[in-house]
Parts: C-alpha cells; sequence; structure tokens
C-alpha cells in the first residue's frame, strides 16, 4: 500500500479550500485536507476533477503529447489544480482554491509535494 | 483585420507551436502553426477540446461556476483551451451568440502567464468574426 506525504503544508497557501490524493479512477480520496471554513465536498468535487485529469492524461497519451503532469482549470469561483504523482503512479493530488489565490504559490507548493 | 491576421499576433508568444479555433461540438473553425511545430494540431486541438468540455461539466457540477480556460501540462507540450461563450449552453451556438474554443499549443519555454493573457486578449477579437446570424 503506498502511503503519502501530509498534505498541510499546502493548507498554508493563500485561498486555500481542500486537497485530496485519489488512485486510479477512485471516488474516494485516500488521502484529504480540508480548509476549516471549506463548505465543499471534497470527496464528489475531488473525484471529478480526477476524472478530468484521467480524460487529460489519455489525450496527451493519445496524441504524442507524453505524460500528462498537470491541469489547471480556471473556473468562474475556483482554481482546480491536480497534479500526477508520477509517470509509474496512477495517483494524482487535486487541490481546490478560492478564486482570488495565490497561484504561485499554490505550483510551488504542488511541486514540492510531489518532490 | 483578418481572423489569420488576429491569430498571427500569438506567433510572437515563446514557445508557439500552434493555435486552433474550433466549434465547442470540436469542427475546426482556423489555424495556424508554426512551420517546426511536432503538433498534429487539428488531431490534438479535437482531443483538448473535448478536456475543456469535460471540465466544463465537472466544474458546474462541483458548484465552481463554468470552466473557462484549462492549462493541460504535458511533457512534450503545453496547451491552454479557452471558451469564449455569450450563451449559456455549454455545446450550442444561441442566435446571435458566438460560442468557441481556442487550443494554443506551447512548449516549455514559455510564461504561461504571458500566453494566458494573450489567449484572453485573442479570442475576445475574434468574437465578432464567429458571431452567428440572430
Amino acid at each position: 500500500m503506498t502511503t503519502y506525504a501530509d498534505l498541510s503544508p499546502l493548507g498554508e497557501v493563500d485561498g486555500f479550500v481542500g486537497a485530496a490524493v485519489f488512485e486510479g479512477s477512485g471516488t474516494a480520496p485516500v488521502l484529504q485536507q480540508n480548509s476549516p471554513n471549506a463548505r465543499i465536498d471534497l470527496g464528489k468535487v475531488g473525484s471529478l476533477a480526477n476524472a478530468v485529469m484521467i480524460n487529460a492524461r489519455d489525450t496527451a497519451r493519445k496524441t504524442g503529447s507524453g505524460h500528462c503532469g498537470m491541469i489547471h482549470v480556471h473556473a468562474a469561483k475556483a482554481h482546480i489544480l491536480v497534479e500526477s504523482l508520477g509517470r509509474d503512479s496512477n495517483a494524482n493530488l487535486v487541490l481546490i482554491l478560492e478564486q482570488q489565490c495565490n497561484l504561485g504559490m499554490a505550483r510551488a507548493a504542488l511541486k514540492q509535494y510531489v518532490n | 483585420m483578418s481572423v489569420q491576421e488576429k491569430l498571427e499576433s500569438l506567433r510572437d508568444l515563446d514557445g508557439f507551436k500552434g493555435v486552433a479555433v474550433f466549434t465547442p461540438r470540436g469542427e475546426l473553425l482556423a489555424d495556424l502553426q508554426s512551420p517546426d511545430s511536432d503538433v498534429d494540431l487539428k488531431g490534438v486541438g479535437t482531443l483538448a477540446n473535448n478536456v475543456l468540455l469535460n471540465a466544463q461539466k465537472a466544474s458546474l457540477e462541483m458548484g465552481a461556476g463554468r470552466g473557462q480556460l484549462i492549462q493541460i501540462d504535458a511533457q512534450k507540450t503545453q496547451f491552454i483551451v479557452r471558451c469564449l461563450n455569450e450563451g449559456s449552453h455549454p455545446l450550442d451556438c444561441a442566435p446571435g451568440k458566438t460560442h468557441i474554443h481556442m487550443v494554443l499549443a506551447l512548449d516549455h519555454k514559455t510564461s504561461v502567464g504571458m500566453a494566458e493573457r494573450s489567449v484572453n486578449q485573442v479570442i475576445e477579437k475574434l468574437a465578432g468574426d464567429f458571431r452567428p446570424d440572430s
């Protein structure tokens, strides 16, 4: 069984709403961290974001674009970032941020988590 | 200014590989490719367009509002996919309302922030070119 690092450093990013790790097309996160003020169903939101990543990864593979490492969805009310946890892994880390957030810090924190 | 001339302004972006404009159903409307690009823009664009549609459905279902832009960071190419929808239906074009998707392919030497800004500017300029009769 794979163990994943603690998600709490991601909670320090401005605008943090929640983060979760999903394996494969699993609909329940294997690890999650919510902001105390968040009012979202992180399992549902995260699994939807994870499905978008799986779609993007298949697209990248089919088109010869290589491994899809990250997707970023700019939505009207939130930023949704999904980072692959490795080329040989089928796990993804989903990070949900408020519309007003520190994206640069968020991306750096994601890279740091993956490495 | 023609559609091609408007797309040409994106060629100045560092790492530019190509740009294509699609209907929300994935039909190609216009494209511009770098001569040394390794990307099958029409094929890639159609699939990237599909990722945008999935992202839009997911973000609406999440309650995060409609996803207007996605960035896909693949090993060889980065894609920025932007929707401009003056109507409300995620797939259809309402009478008199523009609904187009732009797919920009870049290598990793680019500044993503600058590219997103340029995509936003160009797609707004293209709105009038693809607005159907009401």
